[in-house]
């Protein structure tokens, strides 16, 4: 640690951070355009100017993004210097930027704007012509409204060292100076869109958030991203029970302040996705709407008529790598205690294609967010051992977790699920799985699910519920603990942070997990501390 | 009168062919680099150069042996000849690189050697095409000779030396452009701290940058030896022989070698040859278009970067640029404000934004459009420039003309506003008396005119 | 964009030789060295002589645009047989530099930045030539003109067109 002058008060920091970012540990704001913590320095907004004791009595003007804390400096953040610097700055910033904050989609979270507010003179000296360069498309989701632009070039340093792509860059000279792509080498890499987060003014945008609500309209909950095993933290944007956007949250361990473009737009799947809004049930060899307990009744009698018939454990249940932990327990719990199974599958989906950026930010092959965690819920058991309890007659009836709605079934899983005698499946919507089962009940997508997930380096992290699942579809776990609570076992209270203290005290490596240690960072398994960073 | 120096610009036997290195072996040539790397440690040679009192001839007037002593102690480490002249008004590196090509190189290797360096590079700016081509030449032949490449006159040195031209930028001129330059990147300049060229220069490693002059001094302390060239000149105002360059609207234009006790007045009417057509002078820019202009009534002054600094001006690249009465200052200074705007490089806000706005100011009052509040905002947004930028370009040809020149001339510029139009005013009511303004101070501020309507302007 | 260029044979060995100058990690420091080989082959730098450069030095290309659009030097566009640029710097206009572009531009029948119909001259303007004790200067392509008059303007247009 280190102690530091600012404006004559002293304050502990810790050495060797930088500047902006240790006064904003202080909850002090130095207002700065160019810097961005995931990024190198590079000094050239002047918008962080402050004024450092460069000899014992004497201040000089210094960067500071630019500036490692060492003991004993001495800052002065309000001075006349200072202070008149960041007015020039916000002048000489606004003078070529149009005034169209009422249409621009920055607007509410614009650093320009918020700064202007606090720096800004109020009027404008200028009564030259403004330069107006026109606007680009640069890539598949990004479009650059060259006028807007500040020059900060946190994207052309976001691609060269984050992505290592290098698809942007400063062309011409001078005041003409623009961000560009080449020619036909558009910004397409799997990051593409951190660009627009990371912008500081409306100039780089995601098409996808155009011309969208005002950013103050929206609700934000912190969740993680169901897109992959890396579990990218996110907070999600709000409005109306519709995710409008996604942002990658801060996790340093995890995915540092970025995400990945599919991670990022995978809410439309979720979303777009035509959902269940009732149970069905198999009528007369057709899948019918029911009301919950019509199709509570036709599940609890087809399981008992599976249970009734012979062999000792003809019933087994399947886990799903979307659900959370608590879901996949309950599932296992349901699998033992109701349907006295040993037979617990974990539903898997081929993996895709895995991918490390130049700074070690990881998209993983296994295109699930919570394999490991459900896993680790379930017990070793996998999928091609229950398809091949189906085909030699040991399994005849079947609980699934459903609800992944990039899952096909192939060929040879419908055949041998429609060997089976009865088939319950929790889904989303009506999916390959769904149309073969006896009774579906409509579950949740995982922006709706309140619980744990664990990611692929063991890292249990929270999703909150962004908004309740539509019409009568019900939390997973609910209907889990109905179905148990039917067949006379108490699988306990509804409460995730309660499931997950059960979870704590029965599964190996989850000892000691709590919903507060989890906390909004997250927390690893197995006691192993925190492992290596993933994000970049 | 100062006595004028032939030894920069001793001139060469009549007929000779400056690259031509058996004529520059005949005159005695490389004769210092056998000097330095038979006879002398490197510790001797870092010496030599800090007793000379030499300072660097780039136009910041930096000690050359403290930047040598700075050079931080890793290898490799790596040499640039900045020969980017293109400060305008400078003209004194064109002459040595067309006629004393050997001269520089012997000093490029007498540097890398008293450092260590054994690869090294004379940017040259891409405009001089002929230049290139005789350096690129000259260099094979030292090569040739085994003035360099493995081995240099059996001493176990190794040393290669490349051109790397440039393409026309006056930004490649920064030191730390210039290495951002040689790099392949945008020549935007580095930060500083942390990335002085001596500690984190060229590829990460220390660096010297020296500008051509230089490096050809170094052969004369070298070839004289550091006593009689510290005779020359004054340590104050810096060692040694200087190159002036007079150009503008004097009557014998040229490069002059003098010590840098002359006086401008000597430059102007002594060497020169006086103002064209019998004018009078109405002002002088004595180092380069950045350096601030003096009136008629300043020029008085030993040519030091010292003298010239208490005048409140610079020394810089001893580039002088006369101007006659008939001069508009209005004109001249939207030319060196064009110029500005022209080479920022555009990767700090306040250069990039704040230059070309007064560039578009200046303009507008030149074509009768200028506004009475506009010298202010002029003075204004030089005040918001200075000292905020990665590097000192945007405030040298950036901001010093524009204070300079606006505050001095000020009663010019004031009539253009009050008429609507470009006048000339006789010369008399165009410019102030030093004791009309205070003294233009080096570090950020705005001006206070000590006239009546200054005051009334606030 | 159109079909990728590539160097000639021989200026591929002179590509080779401006490359061994620079350590091998460092090849794009050849970028602007190797730039100016583009332009000589091909008479302005197009994108796809920007993609050659790139490809040569191992780097994505908008690097090499980011290089070729800085640089005054690099013509982005096809320029005429023969290149004038008028220095325009305050020490050339102290001597009439003026008049010399306006001379130019009468003669030629072109502005600024313009190139004659038959594709011969582009007229330009340039920033200090470092040649003020000898102003006004004109640039003809790789020559240096010095002391530029109007009459001398006469004179080496009547030069050029003699080849």
């Amino acid at each position: 640690m280190a102690t530091i002058t600012i404006d004559e008060k002293q304050y502990t920091v810790e050495e060797g951070r930088n500047l902006i970012d240790a006064a904003a540990d202080l909850g002090i704001d130095i207002p700065h355009f160019c810097y961005h913590p995931g990024l190198a320095p590079d000094g050239n907004c002047r918008m962080c100017l402050t004024e450092m004791e460069i000899r014992p009595g004497q201040f000089g003007i210094v960067t500071s993004c630019t500036i490692r804390i060492k003991d004993g400096m001495n800052f002065r953040f309000n001075s006349p210097a200072v202070l008149d610097n960041r007015k020039g700055i916000m002048e000489f910033l606004l003078i070529n930027h149009p005034l169209d904050c009422p249409w621009c989609d920055q607007a509410g979270e614009c650093k320009l704007q918020d700064h202007s507010f606090d720096h800004g003179r109020g009027h404008s000296r200028f009564v030259e012509t403004k330069r107006v360069p026109p606007k680009k498309d640069l890539g598949p989701h990004i479009t650059l409204y060259t006028t807007r632009c500040i020059l900060c070039q946190r994207c052309t340093r976001f691609c060269d060292e984050i992505t290592g792509t290098s698809e942007l860059g400063v062309v011409q000279m001078g005041s003409k100076s623009e961000i560009a792509t080449f020619e036909d080498v558009p910004l397409d890499n799997k990051m593409s869109a951190n660009v627009a987060d990371i912008c500081p003014v409306g100039a780089l945008v995601t098409k996808d958030f155009l011309y969208k609500p005002r950013i103050w309209h929206y609700e934000k909950v912190d969740t993680v991203c169901p897109g992959c095993a890396t579990g990218c933290n996110t907070t999600l944007e709000i409005l109306h029970q519709k995710v409008y956007r996604t942002k990658p949250r801060h996790n340093e361990e995890v995915n540092g302040y970025w995400m990945c473009d599919e991670g990022r737009f995978c809410y439309h799947g979720w979303q777009d996705v035509d959902r269940m809004k009732a149970p069905l049930k198999r009528v007369d060899g057709e899948l019918a709407q029911a009301t919950w307990p019509d199709a509570m009744d036709a599940a609890v009698s087809g399981i008992q008529a599976v249970l009734d018939g012979e062999g000792d454990s003809a019933m087994a249940v399947i886990g799903s790598p979307v659900a959370t932990n608590e879901e996949n327990y309950l599932l296992r719990r349901l699998g033992a205690e109701a349907f006295g199974s040993p037979w617990t599958g974990l539903d898997r989906k081929p993996d895709g294609e895995a991918w490390t950026s130049k700074s070690g930010f990881h998209i993983d092959a296994d295109k699930t967010p919570n394999t490991r965690g459900a896993r680790d819920m379930l017990g070793a058991g996998s999928l091609e051992d229950i398809l091949r309890g189906i085909g030699d007659g040991s399994i005849r009836g079947l609980y699934v977790l459903g609800g992944d709605i990039g899952r096909t079934l192939s060929t040879e899983e419908a055949e041998a699920f429609r060997k089976l005698e009865f088939l319950v499946v929790h889904d989303v919507h009506r999916s390959d799985l769904a149309e073969l089962a006896d009774v579906v009940f409509p579950g949740t997508i995982p922006f709706e699910k309140n619980g744990t997930m664990t990611n692929g380096q063991g890292r249990v992290q929270r999703l909150n519920p962004a908004f309740p699942p539509p019409g009568g579809a019900r939390e997973d776990g609910a209907i889990l603990r109905y179905v148990g609570q039917r067949m006379g076992v108490d699988l306990g209270g509804t409460d995730p942070a309660g499931v997950l203290e059960e979870i704590a005290g029965n599964v190996e490596g989850y000892a000691g997990l709590t919903y507060d240690l989890i906390g909004d960072q997250g927390a690893m398994t197995g006691g192993e501390g925190p492992s290596e960073a993933a994000g970049g | 009168m100062a006595a004028p120096l032939e030894i920069l610009t001793a001139p060469l036997p009549a007929e000779t062919d400056p690259g031509d290195i058996d004529a520059y072996l005949a005159g005695g040539g490389y004769g210092a680099v056998r000097k330095a790397l038979k006879s002398m440690s490197q510790a001797e040679l870092i010496e030599e150069i800090n007793a000379s009192g030499i300072k660097g001839r780039g136009g910041a007037g930096f000690s050359t042996g403290m930047k040598w002593n700075l050079c931080a102690d890793r290898f490799p480490r790596y040499l640039c000849a900045n020969a980017d002249e293109s400060e305008p008004g400078s003209f004194k590196d064109r002459l040595l690189l067309e006629s004393k090509p050997h001269q520089i190189i012997e000093g490029m290797i007498i540097t890398s050697y008293a450092l260590g360096i054994n690869l090294g590079y004379i940017y040259i700016r891409g405009e001089f095409f002929q230049i290139i081509d005789q350096m690129e030449a000259a260099l094979a032949d030292a090569r040739k000779h085994g003035f360099l490449g493995a081995d240099i006159l059996d001493t176990g040195y190794d040393l290669e030396l490349y051109v790397h031209p440039g393409a026309g930028a006056y930004i490649c001129g920064e030191e730390t452009g210039l290495i951002e330059s040689l790099e392949g990147n945008r020549p935007y300049p580095r930060l500083k701290p942390p990335y002085f060229p001596a500690a984190i220069g060229l590829w990460g490693q220390p660096t010297i940058v020296n500008n051509v002059e230089t490096m050809a001094q170094i052969t004369t302390i070298v070839d004289m030896g550091a006593e009689a060239y510290k005779a020359i000149g004054s340590e104050e105002d810096t060692t040694g022989p200087r190159l002036f360059g007079l150009c503008g609207h004097v009557n014998k234009p040229g490069i002059y070698e003098y010590d840098s006790e002359v006086t401008l007045r000597e430059l102007i009417y002594d060497a020169a040859g006086g103002i064209r057509d019998g004018n009078r002078l109405k002002g002088v820019i004595p180092g380069g278009i950045s350096a601030p202009i003096l009136t008629p009534e300043e020029i008085d002054t030993p040519m030091g970067f010292g003298a010239l600094g208490k005048l409140g001006s610079m020394g810089g690249t001893g580039g002088i640029i006369v101007m006659d009465e008939t001069t508009s200052m209005v004109d001249a200074l939207l030319n060196a404000s064009s110029f500005a705007a022209h080479e920022s490089c555009g990767q700090c806000t306040p250069c990039r934004e704040g230059v070309p706005w007064m560039n578009d100011i200046l303009r507008r009052i030149r074509n009768g459009q200028g506004r009475e509040e506009d010298l202010d905002l002029l003075l204004d947004v030089c005040k918001q420039i200075h000292g905020h930028t990665v590097c000192v370009f945007g405030q040298a040809p950036g901001v010093w003309p524009v204070r300079t020149i606006l505050v001095k001339y000020w009663p010019e510029f004031r009539a253009c506003i009050e008429r609507k139009e470009l006048v000339v005013p006789p010369l008399e009511e165009s410019y102030l008396r030093p004791d009309q303004y205070e003294h233009i101070p080096p570090v950020p501020g705005n001006f206070r005119l000590k006239t009546e309507e200054a005051d009334a302007a606030g | 964009m159109a079909t990728p260029l590539e160097f000639t044979e021989a200026t591929r060995e002179r590509a080779a030789e401006i490359l061994d100058r620079y350590p091998d990690e460092y090849r794009k420091s050849a970028v602007v060295p190797l730039l100016h080989l583009a332009q000589e082959e091909w008479g302005y730098v197009s994108p796809e002589a920007m993609a050659c450069v790139a490809r040569l030095i191992g780097c994505s290309p908008v690097k090499v645009a980011e290089i070729a659009t800085f640089y005054p030097m690099f013509n982005r566009e096809p320029v005429g047989e023969h290149v004038l640029a008028v220095c325009h710097t305050l020490p050339c206009a102290l001597t009439g530099c003026g008049s010399v572009f306006d001379h130019l531009s009468e003669k030629l029948g072109i502005g600024l930045g313009e190139t004659t119909a038959d594709g011969r001259f582009t007229l330009r303007k340039s920033e200090c030539l470092a040649a003020c004790d000898r102003g006004p200067v004109l640039l003809v392509n790789r020559r240096l003109h010095t002391h530029v008059s109007p009459a001398k303007v006469d004179e080496i247009l009547a030069e050029l067109d003699k080849g």
